[in-house]
C-alpha cells in the first residue's frame, strides 16, 4: 500500500465516522484513530436527537458497525497520534496503542469480567453520575465490543511498602468477602502476613491518599483481620512441598525475617534451601525481640511451619563461623551463601558502673523473656532509650510485675524514634517518660545497682541524622534511684566472624549495593547485618531482593531496574466521596493487659473491616485483584499487555476530534459544582437516557424525587461579554427544546420553563420543532439571562432570579431543578494534536479553517482537512456533511498523486 | 506588623465599638496601629460630585502613609474601596497621577503608588493567618451558629483585587469559624443591607436590611457577623426602626463585628470589646455562650 491510497481520519465521531465510510466507498484505506476505548463521540451520549427526535444511538450504530466491518478501514480505538513527519503526500505518522490489557482478537464481550471486578470508579460517559467497574466497555453498544482496563499506575500504598504488596488489590477483595484470595495475594509478596498484620509499621498508612482527605485507610488492621480469618477458618488446607527444579544448594545464615523470606522466595524458584539458626528456634528478632504481647509465639511457629512444608529445611542450634565456617559450608556443596544474621549486639553506654548487677542489655533482656526464662527485676526499673526496642522492655516490665517503669531519653518527645502509637500505649500502661535527660554514672553497692547520676541536657542544632543533637546543662545533675537499668540505645550487627565481609566502621557487611553481594565468591548478604537496625518489613523487602540477585547470581542473568517515580498515582479525585471517619482497632483494657502477655489489640470484626475497606480509593484503578483473568472463558486478559506503537504512511489527514461541554463550575452566580440539583445539558442528558446511571428514570441528585419544576438556562458560556466564550455554540437552542421535549415524555405533568436570549432555530424543521414545544407540550420559553440561582437549604430547591426583558419585570422562579446548556468548547488536547500536526488554532482553540468561504474544511496545512466540531460548533446534520466533504477534499487531494 | 491605621468618618462618630474592639484585640495577634492625625476623609461620599475631589482625598491619605513607610488599614469597607479604586486609576493613568501629584506637593505630599489597602479581611486571614489565630482562642465559641456579611464593598468589583471572591467569598467564614463558632451558608448569604438607599429612600433601605434580619431569624442563627460600620449601622443600629419598618415584632438578631467575636474568643471580657455599645439583643447570644 503506497501512501497515497491511505488517509488517516484522527477522532471517532459522526464526522469521523462518515468521513471514513466515504474515503472506504471510494476505495481508499483509512486507518480511523480514537482516543476512547470505542467509536461513537459525543453522538451517543445522547438520548434523542433533534429535530425529529429519533433514537441517537438507534441511528449511530449501523454506522459505528458498517465502518468496522469495511475491508478497507483499521479502526485503531484506544490510541493516539503521536507524531507526524513528512510532507502532504506523504506522511509519516506514529501511532501509540495505549494497552488495554485485553486481547482484542480474543475478548467476546461477554461481560463476566465485569461481574467480578470489585473497584467502582466515575463513569466518564455518564458524566460522572454514575460509576463503572475498572475493567469497562464505555457504553453496551461499544464498536469494538471489547472491554478495556483502566490503570492509572502504582497507587501510593504499594510504592511505599518496601515488600511491594498490592495493597489495594487484597483490600478490593477484602471488600468482596474474598479472604482467601485477599491472603493469597498478600502471600504473593509477603510470606509473613500473620507477623506483619500485628507489628508492621504501615509505611503505606502514611502515603495512603484517603490521608490527605480524612484519614488514612486502617491497612495494617485490614491484613490482621483476614490473617485472624484464615487462623479461624481456613487452615485446613495441606500445604504440599514445592519441586526442586535447580540442583544448587543455598544455605542462608540466620532464620530472621530475611533469612527466612529468602528462603521462601528461593524455594518458590526451585531452590533446595537449609537455613542456618545459631539459636534452639527460629525466628530470629521476630522471637527475641518482639514482646509475646506484640506478637505471640505461636502465631510466628504458625507462620514458620508455612514455610517448612513448602519444603525449607531451618537447622537450629547450628552457629556458623568458627568451628562450621563458610568454607566448610562451600566444601559441603553449597553453591551461594547469604548472611542475614541481623544487627544483636547491644551497643554499651560507656559509663562508670556498667557491670553492676542489674543493668542489662534490652536485647538480652527481651531474649531471654521470650525463650521463658525467669526474671527478676525488682520494681524500680529504669529504661535507657528512646527506640521501639526501649518501649518493648519497658511495657515487658509493668506485666512481669514491676511499678514503676520509666523510661529516661536524652531528646525530646518529637525526636523518639518508636512508633508513636506503642510509645502512648506505654503511657497508657503506666510507664512513665522523661526527657531530655542522659546518664552519668551507674550508682552501686555490693556490686549491684542502685540507681543512676543522671544530667539534664538541652537542644542544639541537629547532628548527621537531622535531630537536634542533645547537650549537657552544666551543674543539674542529680540521681535516679533503680532496681534495674535496661540499656536500649541500639544494636550493631557482629560479623567478627568473617572479617572479609567486614566494614570496620559501621560493623555491617560490605557488599555490592545493587547485587548485595559481597566480595566472597558466592557470598550475599542482607538485612540489618547490611543497614544496621531496621523494621520486620524492611527485612522482607531485603530477603526479597537478595533472592533474586542469587538466583541471577547461579543463572548467570542480569539486573532489573526498580520501579520509576513517574509510574506512581499522583492525583486522585476525591468528587463524591463523603468523609467518613476511620475505624478504630479494639484494644484490651489496661488492666488486663499488664497482668498478662495477651495480645494488646484485638482486631477488626468482620463488619468493621468491610467498612473500612470501603473507604479505599481504589487509587491505582485497576486493582490487579486478578479475579478477572479467573471468569473469562477464552483468557484474554493480559495484565502485562505493553503500548504498541504503530508507523502508518498516508497521503492525507481528516481532523474531527469535536468538542467537549464546558465545565460550568467557574460561572459561581449558577452554583454548579456547589449545589446540588444544578446540573449540565449532557448531565441532564444521561440522566434520561435508558442507559444511563438511572436507567431512563429521572431522578435529582439530591433527593432521588423525581422533579416537577424544571428550567433550562441558555447561553452558559457561550455569548459571554466578559469571560469564556463570546461565539455562539448553535446548537443549545434546539437541544434544550429538545430535552424539554424528553422532560415532558417522562414527565407529563412537569412544568418545564427555558430561560433564553435567542431562540435560533435556524434549521430545517427546527422553527416548526420550537413551535410544538410551545404549542403542544406547554414548554414556557422566557426571555431572560438570570442574574444568579439560589438555593433553598430546606429542600435543595432552586430560585432563579431574572428580569423578563419582554415586560421588564424583575422576577424569581422556584423550580427543582436547574440545567445549564453549555458551550460546546475546543478540548484542551487540540493544542498538543495542532503542534503534532504543524496546524493553527483560533482565538478560541478550535482548529483554523483555511478560509470560511473558499476554504471551510481546510486546515492552515495542505493535505489536513478539517470536519465537525473540531473547528466549529455545530450539529449533527452538518456534521455528517463536514464528513463527506472532508473526505471528498481527501479525495480529490489524493486523486491527483495517485496516478 | 505596623499599620497606619485609618478608622474612617463612620467609626469616628458612630460606630465606637468597632475600633475599641480592633484596638483591643490587634496587638495580642501581633500587629501594631499607628494613628496618623493628618489623615482625612477618604472621598468616597464626593464621587458622584466631584471625581477630582474624591481622587485628591483618597490619593493624599495613601501619600501619607506613603510617607511613614507603612500600608494603610481602613477600618470600612467603603474606605477600603475608595483608595483600590483611586490606586487603580493613578496606575493606569499616568497624567492624573502627575496631576494629584502637582496638588499633593502644596502639602509637601508625592504618591508613588507604594502603599496598598489592606483590608481587615485580608489582615486577619493572611497577615496574622488562621493558624495563629486559633491558638489565641482560649474560649471556644462552641454552640453558637453565626451567619457572615460581607458587604457590597469588600466583594465588588471583581476587576480590582479585592479582599475575596465576589461570588463565593469564604474568607469571613473561616475567621468565624476560627472563633470555635459554627457558620452556615444561606440564599441570602451575599445581599446588600441597603445603607447606600439610606439618605434618598429610607424606608426602602430599612426594608432591605430587615428582609435580610427576617432571613436569618428564619434560618435559626444566633447572630450575624460584620466587618463594615455602614453595614452594622443598618442591621444593628437600625434594628428597632426595621422591626416598625417590616412590622416584625419579634425581630431578635443580634450584631456582632468580627474583631468582637473573636475577642470574646480570646477571652476578652466583653466590656472591653465595647459590647455594651452594640443595639442589637446581643444579650441572647452571650447567653448561648453562658457569658454574662
Amino acid at each position: 500500500m503506497k501512501a497515497v491510497d491511505n488517509v488517516l481520519v484522527i477522532g471517532g465521531g459522526i464526522a469521523g465516522i462518515q468521513a471514513s465510510l466515504d474515503l472506504a466507498d471510494r476505495g481508499f484505506n483509512v486507518y480511523l484513530v480514537e482516543k476512547t476505548p470505542s467509536i461513537g463521540g459525543r453522538m451517543v451520549q445522547l438520548d434523542k436527537t433533534f429535530p425529529t427526535m429519533d433514537c441517537s444511538i438507534c441511528i449511530l450504530a449501523p454506522k459505528m458497525i458498517d465502518v468496522n466491518r469495511r475491508q478497507n478501514v483499521r479502526l485503531l480505538t484506544y490510541s493516539e497520534v503521536k507524531e507526524v513527519r513528512g510532507e502532504p503526500g506523504k506522511f509519516s505518522v506514529k501511532v501509540t496503542r495505549k494497552p488495554r490489557f485485553v486481547d482484542e482478537e480474543k475478548c467476546t464481550g461477554c461481560g463476566d469480567c465485569t461481574e467480578v471486578c470489585p473497584v467502582a470508579l466515575p463513569n466518564e460517559f455518564d458524566m460522572a453520575l454514575g460509576t463503572r467497574t475498572a475493567i469497562y466497555r464505555p457504553f453496551p453498544q461499544a464498536v469494538p465490543r471489547v472491554f478495556s482496563i483502566d490503570k492509572k499506575g502504582i497507587p501510593s500504598c504499594r510504592a511505599a511498602c518496601p515488600a511491594g504488596v498490592n495493597v489495594q488489590g487484597y483490600i478490593a477483595l477484602i471488600r468482596e468477602k474474598k479472604y482467601k484470595e485477599a491472603l493469597e495475594h498478600v502471600r504473593n509478596d509477603n510470606p509473613f502476613p500473620i507477623i506483619c498484620g500485628r507489628v508492621c509499621f504501615h509505611p503505606c498508612e502514611t502515603d495512603c491518599e484517603r490521608g490527605s482527605y480524612d484519614e488514612p485507610v486502617a491497612i495494617n488492621a485490614l491484613k490482621r483481620f483476614v490473617t485472624d480469618w484464615e487462623l479461624k477458618y481456613g487452615m485446613e488446607e495441606k500445604i504440599e512441598p514445592i519441586p526442586k527444579i535447580h540442583e544448587e544448594k543455598i544455605a542462608i545464615i540466620g532464620s530472621g525475617p530475611t533469612g527466612l523470606t529468602a528462603a521462601h522466595e528461593l524455594i518458590k524458584k526451585g531452590y533446595p534451601v537449609t537455613v542456618f539458626e545459631s539459636l534452639p528456634e527460629p525466628g530470629g528478632m521476630l522471637r527475641t525481640g518482639i514482646p509475646e504481647y506484640r506478637l505471640p509465639k505461636k502465631l510466628l511457629e504458625i507462620e514458620i511451619k508455612r514455610l517448612k512444608d513448602l519444603g525449607v529445611v531451618i537447622q537450629t542450634s547450628t552457629r556458623i563461623g568458627l568451628g562450621h565456617s563458610i568454607d566448610q559450608l562451600q566444601q559441603e556443596g553449597y553453591k551461594a551463601i547469604l548472611i542475614a544474621i541481623g544487627a544483636q549486639k547491644s551497643r554499651k553506654l560507656g559509663i562508670e558502673g556498667e557491670n553492676y548487677e542489674g543493668v542489662l542489655a534490652a536485647l538480652e533482656f527481651l531474649k531471654d523473656v521470650n525463650f521463658g526464662k525467669r526474671v527478676d527485676l525488682g520494681d524500680r526499673i529504669v529504661v535507657i532509650g528512646g527506640g521501639n526496642v526501649a518501649v518493648d522492655a519497658a511495657r515487658t516490665a509493668l506485666r512481669l510485675g514491676s511499678k514503676d517503669v520509666k523510661i529516661l531519653y536524652r531528646r525530646s518527645n518529637k525526636e523518639m524514634p518508636a512508633f508513636p502509637s506503642d510509645a502512648k500505649e506505654a503511657e497508657n500502661e503506666g510507664v512513665k517518660f522523661q526527657y531530655l535527660l542522659a546518664p552519668k554514672k551507674i550508682l552501686g553497692e555490693k556490686g549491684k545497682v542502685t540507681g543512676l547520676k543522671c544530667i539534664r541536657m538541652e537542644l542544639g542544632k541537629p547532628d548527621k541524622s537531622g535531630r537536634k543533637r542533645p547537650l549537657p546543662i552544666k551543674d543539674s545533675d542529680f540521681i535516679v534511684d533503680a532496681d534495674t537499668v535496661i540499656v536500649a540505645i541500639g544494636e550493631t550487627p557482629d560479623v567478627s566472624f568473617l572479617p572479609e565481609v567486614e566494614d570496620a566502621k559501621s560493623k555491617t557487611v560490605e557488599c555490592d549495593p545493587m547485587t548485595l553481594a559481597t566480595a566472597l565468591e558466592g557470598v550475599f548478604a542482607g538485612g540489618d547485618v547490611v543497614s544496621g537496625p531496621a523494621t520486620v518489613v524492611d527485612g522482607i523487602a531485603a530477603g526479597k531482593r537478595v533472592a533474586i540477585s542469587i538466583d541471577q547470581y547461579l543463572r548467570g542473568e542480569k539486573l532489573e531496574g526498580e520501579i520509576s517515580e513517574n509510574e506512581i498515582v499522583k492525583e486522585v479525585s476525591k468528587e463524591n466521596v463523603e468523609k467518613k471517619a476511620r475505624q478504630v482497632v479494639p484494644v484490651l483494657s489496661v488492666k488486663e493487659r499488664i497482668e498478662s502477655f495477651h495480645e494488646v489489640e484485638t482486631g477488626f470484626t468482620e463488619e468493621m473491616a468491610l467498612q473500612e475497606a470501603g473507604r479505599c480509593l481504589n487509587c491505582g484503578g485497576c486493582s490487579l485483584c486478578l479475579e478477572c483473568e479467573k471468569v473469562c472463558e477464552p483468557e484474554a486478559i493480559i495484565h502485562d499487555q505493553k503500548q504498541e506503537i504503530l508507523d502508518l504512511d498516508v497521503g492525507a489527514i481528516i481532523v474531527s476530534t469535536g468538542f467537549v461541554p464546558l465545565d460550568p463550575s467557574n460561572i459561581k452566580e449558577y452554583g454548579y459544582g456547589k449545589y446540588k440539583n444544578v446540573l449540565t445539558s449532557m448531565e441532564l442528558e444521561r440522566l434520561l437516557s435508558a442507559s444511563g446511571p438511572t436507567n431512563g428514570k429521572l431522578v435529582r441528585p439530591s433527593d432521588n424525587k423525581i422533579p416537577h419544576k424544571i428550567a433550562f438556562i441558555q447561553c452558559v458560556g457561550s455569548r459571554s461579554l466578559k469571560d469564556n466564550y463570546s461565539y455562539c455554540s448553535s446548537v443549545c437552542c434546539m437541544y434544550a427544546t429538545k430535552e424539554a421535549a424528553l422532560i415532558k415524555e417522562h414527565e407529563r405533568e412537569s412544568e418545564v420553563s427555558i430561560f433564553y436570549t435567542d431562540i435560533r432555530a435556524f434549521g430545517k424543521g427546527f422553527r416548526e420543532f420550537v413551535n410544538r414545544a410551545k404549542e403542544e407540550w406547554g414548554i414556557k420559553y422566557f426571555r431572560a439571562k438570570p442574574s444568579e440561582i439560589r438555593e433553598d437549604p430546606k429542600n435543595q430547591d432552586l430560585i432563579i432570579k431574572y428580569e423578563d426583558t419582554l415586560t421588564g419585570e424583575m422576577k424569581s422562579l422556584k423550580v427543582d431543578l436547574v440545567v445549564l446548556c453549555t458551550a460546546l468548547v475546543p478540548p484542551p488536547d487540540n493544542k498538543v494534536l495542532a503542534e503534532i500536526l504543524g496546524i493553527k488554532l483560533d482565538e478560541y482553540g478550535f482548529f483554523q479553517v483555511g478560509d470560511l468561504l473558499l476554504a471551510p474544511l481546510h486546515s492552515t496545512k495542505p493535505g489536513i482537512f478539517l470536519s465537525g466540531c473540531c473547528h466549529n460548533p455545530q450539529d449533527i446534520p452538518d456534521s455528517v456533511a463536514e464528513g463527506k466533504g472532508a473526505a471528498t477534499k481527501a479525495a480529490e487531494f489524493l486523486a491527483r498523486r495517485r496516478s | 506588623m505596623k499599620f497606619a491605621f485609618y478608622p474612617g468618618c463612620t467609626v469616628q462618630t458612630e460606630q465606637y465599638a468597632y475600633e475599641i474592639s480592633t484596638r483591643r484585640i490587634f496587638p495580642k495577634l501581633g500587629i501594631q496601629l499607628l494613628d496618623v492625625e493628618d489623615f482625612s476623609c477618604c472621598g468616597y461620599p464626593l464621587k458622584n460630585v466631584s471625581v477630582s475631589a474624591w481622587f485628591y482625598l483618597a490619593a493624599r491619605n495613601l501619600a501619607l502613609a506613603e510617607k511613614l513607610g507603612l500600608d494603610i488599614f481602613p477600618l470600612c469597607n467603603g474606605c477600603n474601596l475608595s483608595f483600590c479604586e483611586v490606586k487603580h486609576y493613578l496606575q493606569k493613568y499616568p497624567t492624573l497621577k502627575d496631576r494629584i501629584n502637582s496638588l499633593l506637593s502644596i502639602e509637601g505630599l508625592e504618591y508613588t503608588g507604594n502603599t496598598k489597602s489592606v483590608h481587615i479581611l485580608q489582615v486577619l486571614r493572611e497577615v496574622i493567618g488562621i493558624d495563629k489565630i486559633q491558638a489565641a482562642v482560649k474560649m471556644p465559641l462552641e454552640g453558637l451558629k453565626l451567619a457572615t456579611h460581607y458587604g457590597c464593598h469588600a466583594l465588588r468589583p471583581s476587576k480590582l483585587e479585592m479582599p475575596d471572591d465576589p461570588e463565593d467569598p469564604q474568607s469571613l467564614e473561616e475567621l468565624t469559624e476560627a472563633s470555635g463558632a459554627t457558620t452556615e451558608e444561606y440564599p441570602e448569604r451575599l445581599d446588600c443591607c441597603g445603607q447606600g438607599l439610606a439618605l434618598t429612600t429610607g424606608k426602602t433601605a430599612l426594608a432591605i436590611s430587615g428582609l435580610k434580619l427576617r432571613a436569618l431569624q428564619d434560618h435559626n442563627f444566633d447572630g450575624l457577623v460584620t466587618i463594615c460600620p455602614s453595614c452594622t449601622k443598618m442591621f444593628d443600629a437600625k434594628q428597632n426602626a426595621i422591626k416598625v419598618s417590616i412590622r416584625k415584632k419579634d425581630l431578635n438578631m443580634p450584631v456582632l463585628y468580627i474583631t468582637q467575636v473573636l475577642g470574646l474568643a480570646m477571652g476578652i471580657k466583653s466590656d472591653e470589646l465595647a459590647l455594651n455599645l452594640n443595639q442589637s439583643p446581643i444579650s441572647d447570644a452571650l447567653k448561648k455562650l453562658g457569658k454574662n
